[in-house]
């Protein structure tokens, strides 16, 4: 018996288990595998833009917050208000300091990173390790790796220089290629190459290249490589011997930064107590009237076991997540079986159509207690909170906003889980 | 003034290229203009069956005939091009037995072979199909790659001299009284126009030859019929597929390299541009194909595409949609409409495209008086060169293409899109239809062909939208769950949408 | 062949399994799961595609640990290609020699167990490690033969009837382990028979020898569904038996009847949970203890339950373990050219065990005890000798 059960780990499962962790509630996270932290940048997007046909970022976050309690009171963050997001956001930065792997910023105000092609993007929380202001370096070097098909500096410092030059910044924007001779039996990615730059001859090797082309003000942008758990040794090493500064920036899947966040969070929920049982899908829950009594994991011999809880967290993702399940006649979360409100049209004619696809925006309708509804707003469910990419009222993609989302309502849903077995 | 061909042919499908190949081989100088790339129209909108003729045998033998005849000639000459599967009929319970009869007999009377095989034995070799099928025949029907085959033909004529240009738009045409003497052209990206002169236009512009009819003002009445296509993640068979019934929708699986193509509808549209497929059209297919193979619902479709037949109607009284016939027709305008210097060829399909080229060539090379032979059926296509090579190193996963070919693929071009390197390559063809590899190929033409910024950003973003196009009738499922990786991709990761591309929006 | 059809359309080649292959991590040029499972096997299925795909010889450091599986966020599992390929990859002459001898353990293990004395002696003779050199396996100790012989209490009629798989290791290398698991469940009341069984068939398929792998295991179904059909629940004290037992001969093989079979399959210490054995009131407990999780175990998706029991007040401090593989993955770390990456895999847990003067090591499989026990000095037990006496009584 436990006191909460998590149901996912993405970042919305793994910050409900942190929040009910921390009210020393005896926690199980349960998920079919890894959550989708791997797929992601590992940055904390809160609103990059707001409206989302903005062409420039959210200056006022403040602001748009209080706006879109009015004008949309289904998203997640007007459901769940102001406090909630500033307990959540302090929370998030307190736990990844205890747990080795911190970050800075705040939601309030929107930072500028380039992506890894090259287009300045808004997010509101970077790794500590690659906090920096961009407008403080004159000189740029974006640099890719020749084993490495998932980053291109010409083409970032391409868009970099054209962005600048758009804003009237003048910047001395360079790219180069760099060879670690590293395998020549498969294209490696930013995983691999992590991995590689943690034994020290790979390092050393990667400087000497580098030496020839960087002073100390030079900014070295290049794909996240620097490590996967020596994060910390790789990166300092490098400083050291070219004295320059380092930004890592997210790269396709497998993102290294989205896998250093996932796991720091997992060994420090596990150092907190936290259980783990990943690799096997919840296929069903127990109900007596609105109280869920117990979910069901069918394991490899085929047989059900049952695992029991106060609380449950359901954080198990969208439609990319497998928490929603589109079918050719509708939406389905297939746990609990809460039927989604299908649309008629379920995709815009446009990929880029600012206003999002109607597609990533369905999803379970909650009330502020992150429960699920029915169609009168009454909760189908009293101890079971909804949190993450389930969730209705929101199009991610366009407005910047994935792991804010995850972020806020996985705390949410975790201490309303907690305080509810209390 | 223009330069100066004996031939300028309009279209670049399978037919075009046939016969741009066709001409040069018989020492003709020629020009072929595309509005896009090569076989982006029907040529490349079908569901890649090299008919045995067995189709057709029932109600069209002639048409059936003709596919006995060319099929074992792609076999020879367009080796690289396909994939000689074999195919099968299959009867379900459901279907008629009496029309097994009389397709049988057919068959024999048009010459294609037929090798009865037992229902447990076909299990064994496509073990996904129903266990109600009560006949089975062997057919030699065959997968073909359209793409590749007018790239082949195309490369061909090349070879021996001719122009293939690409992008190239027929705005008008140049006349002296009641001869056609060149044509008008535009560069479709550019905007740039020039002009060129020819003794002979031929036009070959598929479902669009109405529309070139008009522009040189002869009245040809193409009726564009729209057929529906799904594209599953694997390989779900070794052989095509056919349903032994009289010709209808959803009857047709072609195993395509590591895919499986799925058709077809037969709608009429009116717009030959119109290879939209909708969600409907994909949930109809699906219900019918369900029935030869029961779990298909739950194989992971990855898109849909829709082509558009150019049917011709010769007088009112023919039949549309299936009951048209599937023969060609070549159309001398100097005999019909007094227009010297024009000839059309419309109607057919791709399996006899070698065909209808040869028949328009000849008549091209009577009309100019060149009295040599066709030979395209004894000598094989060009090889592109452009085959899975030993580099490990995969620059899109799911079709393993490395850098060194999608180098090859766009070796000669001054313009181009990611999806005409994909129709040369496949890449972005599998599981991921891009989600991946569009980053990746941008970046590497970035610097390969030396594009600025908003070059390459046009270049990925147009691959994006071409892909979700396709991915959109789908969206449910695996492939549900591709786009919002894919999203998160370029949207959330890269910041796609906020990057300049110039006239792309 | 349905369901792993099923499963390669799901993979949306987010490579989060990538990132937590133990053998990647230690070896750059191995291709990884998500490219030799589902990437390579769809291209596979396109046979007759105009290049011949063939397998890459790299899938031979496969270890099967399986953690590609658990980490799929959407339930594709590329172990179950990679098993099935292993057999077609083209072996120089040496390796497959070497591969048979290992794969053949259970039927080595058959003839030493008559006589064991000569068989350790052999082991440990100079001309057999010319021969295993010859042949290519690691210059580390073998396993020696046990040659106590099972005590099993007379027989008694219960409604509570397990029929016990022993495996190769308990029964040809380590006798005590099976002595206390039959002595446990004896005390608990359950009429307990020993599976007239030998190999499970794992050693086999994992490398390549899977045609032979498959007659056994429709040997070995055949019998237990027997025992099955008549009450008995099938039990195993080793982590890789119950594993192939439960999902292999279901997926793998897809034998008809294996999901039946897989039902009724238990790990000891599952079997013990479910029969909710209480081990508190330990009177004299363990000050602390390193429980390694088999990546076997943690496979049958079941949790660690030899750990809920352990937990109950046997150790005091308790150190569960199942981040890393240890990297023996049964007969692998025995191959001369795997050798140093199985224990550069398995460093960590190593590691992790020397960074502590824990009292006890603790592990349910029989290999990854032999890997930590050559590499860190220290004895291992499984987790059923240290529960014996609580539940038994001395």
């Amino acid at each position: 018996m436990y006191d909460v059960i998590v149901m996912g780990a993405g970042l919305a499962g793994l910050m409900a288990a942190a929040a009910a962790a921390e009210l020393n509630k005896k926690v199980l996270v349960v998920a079919k595998g890894r959550g989708n932290l791997y797929s992601a940048s590992g940055y904390i997007d809160f609103l990059g833009y707001y409206p989302t046909d903005c062409r420039q970022p959210l200056e006022n976050v403040v602001e748009a917050l209080e706006d879109m309690v009015n004008d949309n009171p289904q998203h997640p963050y007007a459901l769940l208000g102001k406090e909630k997001v500033d307990q959540a956001f302090d929370f998030f930065l307190k736990i990844m300091n205890r747990a080795g792997y911190s970050y800075s910023g705040s939601w309030k105000k929107n930072r500028i990173y380039p992506t890894a092609a090259g287009a300045l993007a808004p997010t509101s929380l970077v790794p500590q390790r690659s906090c920096l202001d961009l407008a403080s370096y004159q000189e740029i070097l974006v640099v890719g790796f020749r084993e490495m098909l998932d980053f291109y500096p010409f083409y970032a410092a391409d868009n970099l220089r054209e962005q600048f030059y758009q804003q009237g910044e003048k910047k001395l924007i360079r790219a180069a290629w760099l060879d670690l001779g590293l395998s020549k039996e498969r294209e490696l990615n930013s995983y691999d190459l992590a991995v590689a730059l943690e034994d020290e001859a790979v390092r050393f090797r990667l400087a000497e290249q580098l030496r020839v082309k960087v002073s100390e003000n030079t900014l070295v942008i290049l794909p996240a490589v620097l490590g996967i758990r020596k994060w910390a040794r790789v990166q300092g090493d490098l400083e050291r011997m070219l004295a320059c500064t380092f930004l890592e920036i997210p790269t396709l899947p497998p993102s290294v930064t989205g896998m250093r966040l996932a796991e720091s969070l997992m060994e420090y929920l596990e150092q907190r107590g936290v259980e783990f049982q990943l690799g096997y899908p919840v296929t069903g829950a127990l109900q007596e009237g609105k109280k869920c009594t117990g979910i069901k994991i069918e394991t490899a011999s085929g047989r059900v076991q049952v695992k029991r809880a106060q609380s449950y967290v359901l954080a198990t993702g969208g439609i990319l997540g497998g928490g929603l399940k589109v079918k050719p006649g509708g939406i389905t979360e297939e746990i609990f079986q809460i039927k989604i409100e299908m649309l008629q049209e379920m995709s815009n004619q446009d990929f880029f159509a600012p206003q999002g696809q109607p597609l990533s925006r369905t999803g379970i309708r909650v009330n502020g207690l992150l429960q699920p509804v029915g169609a009168q707003g009454e909760p189908l469910l009293t101890n079971v909170f909804a949190a993450g990419k389930n969730l209705t009222g929101y199009d991610p993609f366009v407005e910047k906003s994935g792991n804010g989302v995850a972020l806020v309502s996985g705390c949410a849903a975790g201490w309303l889980a907690g305080k509810g077995a209390l | 003034m223009g330069d100066n061909y004996d031939v300028v042919i309009i279209g670049g499908g399978a037919t075009g290229t046939g016969i741009v190949r066709d001409l040069a081989m018989r020492g003709l100088s020629c020009l072929l203009v595309e509005k896009e790339d090569l076989a982006t129209g029907t040529s490349g909108r079908f569901h890649g069956l090299l008919h045995s003729g067995a189709r057709y045998a029932v109600r069209d033998p002639h048409s059936a005939q003709e596919c006995v005849q060319e099929n074992r000639i792609l076999k020879e000459i367009a080796a690289n091009c396909l994939e000689d599967t074999g195919g099968y009929f299959i009867a379900l319970k459901e279907d008629d037995p009496e029309y097994i009869r009389v397709w049988l007999e057919a068959c024999r009377q048009v010459g294609v072979a037929t090798e009865e095989i037992s229902p447990s034995e076909l299990l064994k070799q496509e073990p996904v199909l129903h266990k109600d099928v009560t006949k089975a025949y062997l057919v030699p029907d065959a997968a073909v790659d359209g793409f590749t085959l007018a790239a082949a033909n195309a490369l061909s004529a090349e070879k021996l001299g001719a122009k293939v240009k690409n992008y190239t738009r027929v705005v008008g045409f140049k006349r002296e009284g009641q001869r056609i003497t060149g044509v008008f052209l535009r560069n479709a990206i550019t905007g740039q126009e020039w002009e060129v002169n020819c003794r002979l236009v031929i036009n070959a512009a598929g479902a669009w030859a109405g529309q070139i009819g008009e522009l040189a003002g002869v009245n040809l009445n193409i009726i564009p019929d729209k057929g529906v296509l799904i594209v599953f993640n694997h390989r779900i068979t070794g052989k095509v597929l056919n349903r032994l019934r009289p010709p209808g929708d959803g009857d047709i699986f072609v195993p395509h390299g590591s895919v499986t193509i799925f058709g077809t509808t037969s709608r009429a549209t009116h717009d030959p541009q119109d290879n939209q497929a909708t969600r409907e059209d994909v949930l109809q297919l699906l219900a019918e194909g369900r029935k030869m193979i029961p779990d298909l619902e739950e194989m992971r479709l990855i898109r849909a595409f829709a082509g558009v037949r150019p049917l011709y109607q010769a007088s009112d009284q023919e039949g549309t949609g299936r009951q048209a016939t599937r023969d060609f027709s070549l159309l001398d305008h100097e005999k019909l409409d007094g227009l010297n210097g024009f000839i059309s060829v419309v109607g057919g399909k791709l399996t006899t495209y070698r065909l209808m080229a040869q028949a328009a060539s000849d008549l091209a090379a009577q009309k100019l008086g060149n009295d040599k032979p066709c030979l395209t059926h004894l000598e094989p296509l060009a090889n592109l060169g452009i085959e899975r090579d030993k580099d490990k190193k995969h620059l899109c996963q799911c079709e393993m293409i490395s850098k060194g070919m999608l180098e090859k693929a766009v070796k000669g071009k001054e313009q181009f899109s990611l999806s005409d390197i994909r129709r040369l390559t496949r890449l972005g063809m599998g599981p991921c239809q891009g989600t991946f590899c569009t980053y990746r190929a941008a970046g590497f033409y970035h610097e390969l062909k030396n594009l600025t910024a908003q070059e390459g950003n046009k270049l990925l973003k147009e691959h994006v939208q071409e892909r979700w196009k396709g991915a959109r009738p789908v969206l449910w499922g695996g492939q549900a769950q591709e786009i919002e990786i894919n999203r998160g991709i370029y949207l959330s990761l890269l910041n796609l949408d906020r990057l300049d591309s110039g006239d792309y929006v | 062949m349905k369901q792993y059809e099923k499963r390669l359309d799901y993979c949306l080649k987010c490579s989060t399994c990538h990132t937590q292959c133990p053998v990647l991590e230690n070896f750059l040029d191995f291709p990884g799961p998500k490219h030799l499972g589902p990437e390579l096997e769809r291209l596979r299925m396109a046979q007759g595609h105009k290049i011949q795909l063939t397998i890459d010889g790299k899938l031979a450091y496969c270890t099967n640990c399986k953690r590609c599986d658990l980490a799929c966020p959407h339930g594709v599992k590329p172990s179950v290609f990679n098993m099935h390929n292993r057999a077609r990859i083209g072996l120089p002459l040496q390796e497959k020699v070497r591969d048979w001898v290992l794969a053949h353990n259970g039927w080595w293990g058959g003839i030493a167990s008559h006589m064991p004395a000569l068989s350790n002696l052999a082991l440990h003779n100079p001309l057999t490690r010319i021969f295993l050199d010859a042949i290519g396996l690691a210059r580390r100790d073998l396993p020696s033969y046990d040659k106590r012989k099972l005590k099993i209490g007379k027989h008694f009629s219960s409604q509570k009837k397990a029929v016990y798989f022993l495996g190769c290791y308990a029964r040809y290398n380590e006798v005590a382990i099976a002595q206390s698991v039959i002595n446990i469940f004896e005390a608990l009341g359950y009429q307990l028979e020993i599976a007239p069984l030998g190999c499970c068939g794992t050693p086999l398929f994992s490398n390549g020898f899977l045609n032979e792998a498959r007659e056994l295991a429709e040997k070995n179904s055949r019998v237990l569904l027997d025992y099955i059909e008549k009450g008995y629940k099938v039990i195993s004290s080793c982590p890789s038996c119950t594993l192939t037992l439960k999902e292999e001969y279901r997926d793998l093989f897809a034998l008809p009847e294996g999901e039946k079979l897989a039902r009724g399959v238990y790990d000891v210490c599952e079997l013990l949970v479910e029969e909710e054995v209480s081990l508190k009131g330990a009177t004299d407990p363990y000050g602390s203890a390193y429980y390694h999780v088999p990546c076997h175990l943690k496979a049958q998706g079941m949790g660690t339950p030899a750990a809920e029991l352990l937990g109950q007040g046997v150790v005091q401090e308790l150190t569960v373990s199942d981040g890393y593989c240890c990297g023996m993955a049964g007969t692998y770390g025995f191959k001369k050219e795997k050798y140093e990456l199985s224990k550069a895999i398995g460093s960590p847990v190593f590691q992790g065990i020397m960074d502590k003067d824990y009292q006890l090591v603790l592990t349910d499989c029989g290999t990854c005890k032999l890997q930590i026990e050559q590499n860190t000095g220290r004895k291992v037990l499984h987790p059923v000798q240290v529960m014996e006496k609580l539940i038994v009584g001395t």
